[in-house]
């Protein structure tokens, strides 16, 4: 108890003598400004599509070693062309000038279409698969028929009915020179082709579209955060003026955070660029928060006012952002760079955010404060302060019935966690589209009309070409596909020794010492795809004619994302449980009690395990976004909770909880909790609009946890401390009935 | 192993426009050919197209081009040189990265066409060819180029080069 008064005694004496030097809170102020505004401009982006799945996980190592041996199609642009038939030599003729003149736009380094197929002819000579001049219709189309017959390599690019076949265009892997490339590129594909239809996809495409997507994502959300933030904070308010007063800190809060990447060297990406607005928007309930407690400290002097509305929040404010922080900073040992990355980025930021709306908001508020104007509106709000509208019957109801409201909430987590733990994970490329993007409408059309666009891939260590048909007879009869080619089924060594570098190098390596066999499949699910891999893996270890020859772990692109995306689930569902466990170590040294700590973790578990269990039975899956956002969000619905709780501890402490101060701490608690909440979810719920599929989904999924977490807090936090708390509550109450 | 005739290719450059029937050295400036070539000697043709730049040098009497052709799969860059010998005859020298060979000509200008034969040889996979390359004008805008050759024991020459170029 003598400890607890030094400490106060302290704290008070810290904050008389902030309150006698108040002018000098301007120079760190300005500091934090200076950092802001100097770091902005270095800001970046990155599309970081590949560098996603850099992580020392043994998929990513397998993709590696076969990755820098061969050509991937990382940088290949696709070209999708469409007629009735492409054996009409108005649409093939239309096709072949097309594809001729693309490869003289400068960064476009070869081509490889049903144009740069050759085939032995009856003449005994190699024949082009399209021959100059260009055949009638019918005789293309039995030229066409007979090639498809016997090349793998045809059946990928042209379709059966001939309605669409394929061109690929490797260009610069320079990611400076690309726009430009893709800029000519479709230039050249735009206007009117006749009987032809031409459509561009690939990752080239993607990337340059999810990068303009990033920079208008960032404007965006963050717009719409601040808006939101000043919108809700007016309303709760009941003043537009005091909306005003509440964004500073939240918009230092934003440039800092944006600063700090330009500072760092670090570029925004799909992953991190919730970060801005997410410090933005808890910010903004940091300041909410601040001003409500500037409220109920009535006529005091401004400065006085303000800096004791922030003495009784900074701890809570702190240790708010120390949970979401935990919960950052839990991504930091993940073995994926990029979750790393934005575990360490968004741990920093948070912690500076914090104190920069602490010492934003203290300047701000008791500046500004001191005005009349100020000062009658502050006396106004205290008079008659906000209310938490029907949300004030939710905790009525739980204190009315808090054995029911709490037993069903454990008997709910216990079934969440259950259908949680069976979510397997997910990883398509053309998630990261919407469903409506015409690029993934091409995407799909290729996939649909011509072959599947993910390859599994198997690097064989010899050029034998028994050994690669054994490899390719393995892999077809497993995949179950006639699509499976390697340099030995394209017609031997030689094929690759005509082919331009960048297309060869797709059959042998440099040092001709390893061969690649692949195999295209349709892409459903992540657990398929490792699965698929496994049954590769297993078939080829047992083909005795493979005995001693040094095969590969099957790879590629969809089996590597697979499983990285899955060893980075296993990661962040370590990483959500350690947030969990840290998390109520906090609470619990905080409040001395690890009862209400175990009790606080409930209605913050809820929310997660059943949005976790909703993406398992829906079939979903947890994809990289969602499962991040179900961590982020547990560390940031934790932070209404530790507000609720600071509620109980002004008004009283845990050590004896009568029914009566529960339940003013609840009407207390409730408006912030109500005004917050509506901000997380609209704040966030911006995300939703975003035109990054991957920003979207985390958003979509960080709402819902919020709009759920909102309801625990109200309902099962104040249920389950009555119930399961301090035993005062329930003999308090038995007694009194 | 078949060695391209990129090399060849770069015959078709030779084509240096319709002023340039009367006048050979006057071309200049950026050419779009469009045709068909052969991917080797002995394979059949196919859609092609080029590009070349033209640039005048001295008076007129010493030309250089440099440009790419390409087809189905991929191309190469060329280059040339065609210099006037100045007894009514025309020298040249070509290269194409594809192979990295030069190849030496020299012809004469007739009836407003030239035609120019290799000085020695094209030996490819130990075969001799013989080469020929002519430039006609078809009409004002345009000149078109063809290269031919003839094996051992082949009576009458093949076409691997036929392209028509047009200012873009």
């Amino acid at each position: 108890m003598a400890r607890k008064r030094r400490m106060e005694r302290a704290a008070a004496g810290a904050a008389n003598a902030v309150r006698r030097r108040f002018q000098l809170l301007w120079l760190p102020f300005a500091a934090v400004i200076l950092i802001a505004v100097t770091g902005i401009p270095k800001v970046t982006f990155d599309d970081a599509l590949l560098r996603f799945f850099k992580s020392d996980f043994p998929a990513y190592a397998d993709f590696v070693d076969v990755a820098q041996d061969f050509e991937d199609d990382s940088h290949d642009v696709i070209l999708l062309f469409e007629a009735d038939d492409l054996a009409d030599p108005e649409a093939l003729g239309a096709a072949t000038a097309l594809l001729l003149e693309a490869q003289f736009v400068d960064g476009v380094r070869a081509a490889l279409s049903p144009l740069s197929i050759e085939f032995p002819a009856d003449t005994g000579r190699t024949e082009p698969l399209v021959p100059f001049p260009l055949p009638e219709q019918a005789e293309m189309a039995d030229r066409f028929e007979a090639v498809r017959a016997q090349s793998p390599a045809l059946r990928r690019l042209l379709a059966e009915d001939r309605t669409a076949m394929l061109a690929i265009l490797p260009i610069t892997p320079d990611a400076e020179a690309q726009p430009s490339v893709l800029e000519d590129l479709d230039a050249i594909v735009a206007g009117d082709k006749g009987v032809l239809k031409v459509r561009m996809a690939g990752y080239p495409v993607m990337r340059a579209k999810l990068g303009q997507g990033l920079i208008l994502d960032v404007v965006l959300l963050n717009t719409i955060g601040a808006l939101v933030g000043f919108i809700v904070a007016s309303t709760a308010l009941r003043s537009v003026a005091m909306g005003v007063l509440t964004l500073p800190g939240p918009l230092i809060a934003l440039l800092v955070s944006l600063g700090m990447f330009g500072h760092l060297g670090i570029a925004i990406t799909t992953v991190t660029m919730t970060l801005p607005v997410l410090v933005m928007i808890l910010a903004t309930i940091d300041s909410i928060h601040i001003i409500f407690e500037r409220v109920r400290q009535g006529g005091r002097e401004s400065r006085r006012a303000t800096i004791r509305a922030v003495r009784r929040l900074a701890m809570a404010c702190l240790f708010a952002a120390g949970t979401t922080a935990i919960a950052f900073a839990v991504l930091t040992v993940s073995r994926a760079d990029i979750v790393a990355e934005l575990g360490w980025m968004g741990a920093g930021l948070l912690l500076l955010s914090s104190i920069t709306v602490l010492l934003t908001q203290t300047v701000i508020l008791g500046t500004a404060g001191a005005r009349p104007g100020f000062q009658d509106k502050f006396a106004r709000l205290a008079a008659r302060p906000p209310r938490g509208g029907v949300f004030t019957l939710l905790p009525r109801f739980a204190l009315s019935r808090p054995r029911a409201v709490t037993t069903l909430a454990l008997a709910l987590l216990v079934i969440a966690l259950g259908f949680y733990s069976q979510a397997g994970p997910r990883f398509f490329m053309l998630d990261s589209l919407a469903d409506e993007d015409p690029l993934r409408a091409t995407f799909t059309s290729i996939e649909r009309e011509v072959a599947p666009i993910s390859e599994l891939q198997v690097a064989v260590r010899s050029k034998d070409p028994e050994v690669l048909a054994a490899v390719e007879a393995t892999l077809a009869g497993v995949g179950g596909s006639d699509l499976v080619q390697s340099v030995a089924s394209l017609g031997g060594e030689g094929v690759a020794e005509g082919l331009p570098d960048v297309i060869a190098r797709r059959l042998l390596s440099e040092d001709g010492t390893r061969a690649l066999v692949t195999l295209p499949f349709v892409y459903e699910s992540g657990a398929e795809t490792l699965a698929l891999a496994q049954r590769v893996d297993a078939a080829l270890d047992a083909n005795p004619a493979l005995m001693g020859i040094d095969v590969s772990p099957a790879t590629g692109m969809a089996v590597m994302s697979a499983g990285v995306i899955s060893g980075v689930l296993d990661d962040l569902n370590l990483g959500l449980a350690v947030a969990v466990a840290s998390v109520a170590l906090l609470i619990a040294l905080w409040l001395r009690s690890a009862r209400i700590a175990a009790i606080a973790l409930i209605p913050n578990l809820l929310p997660v395990a059943l949005i976790g269990g909703w993406l398992a039975l829906s079939g979903r899956g947890i994809e990289l976004a969602n499962g991040l956002a179900l961590t982020v969000a547990f560390g940031v619905a934790v932070d209404d909770t530790l507000h609720v709780l600071n509620r109980i501890r002004l008004t009283g402490g845990f050590a004896r909880i009568a029914p009566e101060r529960l339940r003013a701490a609840m009407e207390e608690a409730t408006p912030v909790l109500v005004t917050t909440s509506v901000l997380l979810v609209f704040g966030f719920g911006g995300s939703a609009l975003a035109s990054t599929q991957d920003v979207a989904s985390f958003g979509t999924i960080a709402t819902s946890v919020f709009l759920l977490a909102l309801f625990a807090d109200l309902l099962i936090l104040p249920a389950a401390v009555a119930f399961l708390g301090p035993r005062f509550y329930v003999s308090h109450r038995k007694g009194s009935a | 192993m078949k060695k391209s005739i990129l090399t060849l290719l770069a015959a078709g450059l030779l084509g240096l426009g319709p002023a340039q029937a009367a006048d050979l050295f006057n071309a200049d400036g950026r050419w779009i050919g469009t045709g068909s070539l052969a991917r080797t000697v002995d394979r059949a043709m196919q859609p092609a197209r080029c590009e070349v730049n033209v640039e005048q040098k001295s008076d007129g009497s010493d030309v250089s081009v440099t440009g790419r052709c390409v087809l189905g799969a991929g191309g190469s860059n060329i280059s040339m040189r065609i210099v006037r010998d100045g007894s009514g005859g025309v020298r040249g020298a070509m290269w194409a990265a594809a192979t990295g060979e030069t190849l030496q000509l020299s012809g004469s200008e007739r009836d407003g066409a030239v035609n120019m034969s290799a000085t020695s040889p094209w030996v490819v996979d130990g075969v001799s060819y013989e080469t020929m390359i002519t430039v006609r004008e078809p009409d004002t805008t345009s000149f078109a180029t063809r290269q031919l050759v003839r094996g051992p024991g082949e009576t009458s020459w093949r076409v691997i080069v036929d392209m028509t170029y047009r200012q873009p």
